[in-house]
This record gives C-alpha cells, sequence and structure tokens, in this order.
C-alpha cells in the first residue's frame, strides 16, 4: 500500500481527508482510491464481524464503497471513517435483516486460518494456541448472539465507537445501545460458560 | 456475606453488566456497587463480563480478500445521469433524505389515501347512475302518491318518479306554463322533469309506465315533452321583470310569484295557479337551467340546494316538497347544466381528489429515493 500522508502531502489524516474528498468531489477517481486504500481494511474488518459470510461481507464493503461515491457531493465535513462506517454498518445490518429471514450456517469461515490473528516470531507456542482458542470461541459466541446486540458490541468493543455514534449509525436511542451492549455482554458469557478460563487471567 | 445460588438468581445481572461497562452513576452504582460486594457470583460475573469486553476489543482484524478500489469503468458506471439526478436528492440543498423529514413518507400516503377515497366517492355515483338506470324498474310508489317509495334510488329516476308524483297528485301544469302549450302537445310543467315521463301527459295509471331506461329514451328525444331539453326553456331569461325566489323557501308550491321568475320568456303571463305542479316546473327548470341560475343570489342558491337535499328523503307527493324533489337531480350526479355551481361541485371533487392521489405519490416516490440514494 502506498504511502498516502506522502502522496497527499498531509500528516494528519482529517486534513488528508478532506483534501482528498475535495478532489474525489471533482471528478478525480485516483483521489478517492486513495481514500479507499486507507479505510477499506477498517470497513472489512467491522462488516466481516457483522455478517456471517466473508464474500457477503466483500460485496457489503465494495457497495459501500459505491454508494460513498456516488454520494461524495452528501458528504458534510466531519469524519471520513465514521462516515465510511456508517455507510458499511447500514449495508452490513440490511443484510443481517435479510439473513434473518433466511438463516444459514453461522461464520463457516471460522475454519478458514486467515482468521487467526497474525503471530509474531516471539509468540511461544502455548500462548499463541492459547489466543487461538479464546478468538475461536469468542467469534463463535459472537456468531450466535442476536445481530442488534453483535453490532453494538462490534462498534463499541472493537471499532471503539461511543454509544451516542452506535446511537446514531444504527438509528436507535442511546439507551437501547447500552442495553444491547449489556445483554451482549451476558449472552456471551452464557455461551462462554464452559470456556471462560481461557479468558481469566 | 454468603449468598445462595437461589438468591444469585434474584439478583439484576444487567445492573451488573452495567457496572461492568463502568455505565451507571449515583444511586444505580451505588446499589450495583453493593450487589458486587455482597454476592460473590455477581462479583465473578463482574469480572467475566470485563474480560469478555477486553478479549473483544484485541479480536484480530480478518483479512480482507481483495482490493475495494474502484476501476474507471465502475466510475463512469456510478457517474450515469440517472444516478446523479438521484444523487442530488440526497444533497444537502435537497435535504429530503434527513430525518426531519421523515414525515413526508407517512404524509404521502396519508394524502394519497384521501385522494383515492375521494376519487372513488366522485366517481363511483356516476357509475351507479349508468349501472342503475339499464335495470331500473317502473316506479309503482308514485301510484300511491309517494314518490320516495318508488324502488329505484338512483338520483335521475328519482327525480322523475317525484315529478311523475307531483304529476299524479291532481295537479295539471296550466297553458301558460310553458311553450309545449302552443304546440298542441300535452302540457307538461315548464322545466320540470316531471313531463320526461310521457305517461302520466297522457294520463295513464303507474302500473302502465314503461321502465325507467324507456323513460329517459323518450325524454332524450327531441319531440318529447322534457321541457329540460327544449330550446326555449334554456333561454336567457330576462330577469328584470321577474322577482327571483329562493327555491327552498317557497312557501307554496306552484305559486304564481315563483313561476315569472322562470317562464317569463316562454308564456307570458305567469299561470300555475292549479298547484304544485306549476312550482315543480319552475324548480326543475330553474336547476336545469344555468340562465336561471346565475339569477340566483349564492346563498339563494345554497338554501335551495340544502331544501332540495333535505326534501329529497320525504314524501312528495303533494306541496312544495314536490316541486324541490324534482330539482334535486339537477344538484346531483347526472344533472344538466354544466355551468350551474351544483355541477361544478361534482367535477371539483375528482379533480381536487386526483390532485390529492398525485401530491401524495410524489411525496412518498422522492423521500423513498433520496432516502436510498443517500444509503
Amino acid at each position: 500500500m502506498q504511502d498516502l500522508s506522502a502522496s497527499v502531502g498531509e500528516t494528519d489524516p482529517g486534513q488528508r481527508d478532506a483534501r482528498l474528498i475535495e478532489r474525489a468531489r471533482h471528478g478525480d477517481l485516483d483521489a478517492f482510491n486513495q481514500l479507499v486504500s486507507a479505510y477499506q481494511d477498517q470497513l472489512f474488518a467491522l462488516v466481516a464481524r457483522m455478517v456471517p459470510d466473508r464474500d457477503q461481507a466483500s460485496d457489503v464493503v465494495q457497495e459501500a464503497f459505491f454508494s460513498a461515491f456516488r454520494n461524495l457531493a452528501s458528504f458534510r465535513g466531519g469524519s471520513v471513517k465514521s462516515w465510511l462506517s456508517r455507510i458499511a454498518v447500514n449495508g452490513a445490518m440490511d443484510l443481517q435483516r435479510a439473513r434473518r429471514r433466511r438463516p444459514v450456517q453461522p461464520y463457516p469461515e471460522l475454519e478458514d486460518e486467515a482468521w487467526q490473528p497474525p503471530s509474531g516470531p516471539e509468540s511461544d507456542p502455548e500462548r499463541r494456541v492459547l489466543e487461538v482458542e479464546r478468538t475461536r470461541a469468542l467469534n463463535d459466541a459472537l456468531a450466535r448472539i442476536a445481530p442488534d446486540q453483535r453490532t453494538s458490541i462490534v462498534l463499541f468493543d472493537v471499532e471503539g465507537y461511543d454509544y451516542a455514534e452506535i446511537a446514531e449509525m444504527t438509528g436507535v436511542s442511546l439507551g437501547t445501545v447500552k442495553s444491547r451492549i449489556h445483554r451482549g455482554r451476558l449472552s456471551l458469557r452464557v455461551l462462554l460458560e464452559g470456556r471462560m478460563e481461557l479468558f481469566r487471567g | 456475606m454468603a449468598m445462595t445460588a437461589n438468591a444469585h438468581a434474584a439478583h439484576d445481572a444487567e445492573l451488573v453488566a452495567g457496572l461492568a461497562a463502568g455505565d451507571p452513576s449515583g444511586s444505580a452504582r451505588t446499589a450495583a456497587e453493593r450487589l458486587v460486594a455482597a454476592c460473590p457470583r455477581c462479583a465473578g460475573l463482574r469480572a467475566d463480563l470485563v474480560a469478555i469486553a477486553a478479549a473483544t476489543a484485541v479480536l484480530p482484524a480478518p483479512v480482507r480478500p481483495r482490493d475495494f478500489r474502484l476501476t474507471p469503468a465502475d466510475a463512469a458506471r456510478l457517474r450515469s445521469p440517472w444516478r446523479r439526478w438521484a444523487g442530488s436528492l440526497a444533497q444537502p440543498r435537497f435535504a429530503f433524505a434527513q430525518p426531519r423529514f421523515a414525515f413526508a413518507q407517512p404524509l404521502g400516503v396519508a394524502l394519497a389515501t384521501m385522494g383515492l377515497a375521494g376519487l372513488l366517492v366522485g366517481v363511483l355515483p356516476s357509475l351507479s347512475v349508468s349501472v342503475g338506470s339499464s335495470g331500473a324498474a317502473p316506479a309503482p310508489a308514485a301510484a300511491e302518491g309517494s314518490a320516495s317509495n318508488a324502488p329505484d334510488s338512483t338520483p335521475f329516476l328519482k327525480s322523475a318518479t317525484d315529478a311523475a308524483g307531483a304529476t299524479a297528485a291532481g295537479k295539471q301544469p296550466g297553458p301558460g306554463d310553458a311553450s309545449p302549450a302552443a304546440s298542441g302537445e300535452p302540457l307538461p310543467a315548464a322545466g320540470s322533469l316531471a313531463p320526461t315521463n310521457p305517461s302520466l301527459a297522457a294520463g295513464l295509471p303507474p302500473e302502465a309506465w314503461p321502465s325507467a331506461a324507456a323513460v329517459r329514451t323518450t325524454a332524450a328525444t327531441p319531440d318529447s315533452a322534457a321541457a329540460v331539453t327544449q330550446p326555449s326553456m334554456a333561454a336567457p331569461v330576462p330577469s328584470e321583470s321577474a322577482p327571483i325566489v329562493p327555491l327552498g323557501a317557497a312557501p307554496m308550491a306552484g305559486s304564481a310569484t315563483a313561476t315569472p321568475g322562470f317562464g317569463a320568456a316562454d308564456a307570458g303571463p305567469p299561470a300555475a295557479s292549479d298547484g304544485s305542479a306549476g312550482s315543480a316546473a319552475t324548480a326543475a327548470g330553474a336547476s336545469a337551467d344555468p340562465a336561471t341560475t346565475a339569477q340566483m343570489a349564492p346563498t339563494e342558491t345554497a338554501a335551495a340546494l340544502q331544501a332540495a337535499g333535505a326534501e329529497s328523503n320525504t314524501a312528495a307527493s303533494t306541496g312544495p316538497g314536490t316541486a324541490l324533489q324534482a330539482r334535486q337531480p339537477a344538484a346531483g350526479v347526472g344533472a344538466p347544466g354544466a355551468g350551474s355551481p351544483a355541477a361544478n361541485n361534482s367535477n371539483v371533487l375528482p379533480l381536487l381528489s386526483g390532485l390529492l392521489l398525485l401530491a401524495g405519490i410524489l411525496l412518498f416516490a422522492l423521500r423513498r429515493v433520496a432516502v436510498r440514494t443517500i444509503r
């Protein structure tokens, strides 16, 4: 991936994004693709935790970038990452609603080794196995809780958004977001009942 | 303090989850902390929830399977004119996709529903007239002198039978009422719908009347005695010498004061001295004739229309109700006289309803397109 900061001569991501958005609004496809390069990993990580199927998660992310390109004029400033995340979360929630009507085996890609955490040479084998097991158990449990709760937990715990941002993204009240997170964690704890030793200590 | 498992089951787990997330404040936080301090299982639950949240936060990111950058072909497709137009709906200047315009969609549905209902209300009566007239039976009730008992309830036929009832009640129009008198035809009431039934003029008993369809067909022929179709009745009326009488306020059917207002151009001296038939002629003719209707003050017209509507449900064998009932269909659906206020009213409802329907659909569609576009 190319060094975006160097390419636009900015060090602050906010300023860089603003310049890229402005150029993209004037038809500069390269500028828009620089934004895609900057955020596609984060967006895919976000959507892939919400949508059980990797291919579908890829489609959601691609459609989110299409939608962002179509609606460049509607961007009114602020964080480009939040704007893109909102579009992607909306797409993922749409897909979740559709899947609720047609349930499938959740997270078949858990067997894919590409999901496992990258291991550095400094990791000892025992610790690495523990991390793999913990990640697998947690992903499995996350896949089994309600989609609304999963979305809120991913946005709060993984992506680091606060309650108000999540409420705005998902279109529910702040109290509902809190409730979903609390109940989601309680559900996770029930699902992980026999494997909590992976998480303690 | 040791707590039993049963006691823990009664504890508020969500309160503990809130404490683990650091959410509660004030008294709620105090209660949660007290609960955790008192119940070891609640304390364990809190520790587990904190550990799960920490593990979730460091979940490894899934690896992106492909590059999501747009190709020039993608960009060209996304920049199509239709896409640009749809995208403009979501722009700030249009703002139709913003949450504050969320009311637009339900409002559009409501408007469209009202418009549809108005269209149905405006169109169905005329459909029922055309359908009902083909199968209408004779009006035997008229034989008893009460047209309101006639089986056919369509406005047109009701008016005909009403007027027929008026005539059958023994009220024969005078010779000076209308021009047909000069031609030697059976004397119809001038301008009345009563003469549209020639059986009445011929003095036939009600049982021998033709069907309603036949009555209408006869009335439509140029040779018929239907005064409403005669040019002389539609001619402008010099109003200087004719006092205008509010039809709904006419105290006596067939009074001499009511007749000249209509028939001055036709028959010279006011006749109709023999009762309500003359008044029926005047009332019905006045409604059928735009010129005469135009002579009436708006309030008078309204009063007349109101009286006609009020009296249309009463027995119409004799008296002023006969005259006014004969005029009632003129204010209704199938009335001639396109320029009359009644006719205008019947046209305005479908028009307004159509506009409402159109506006509702437009509002709904715009909001929907805008919302979908911004996503």
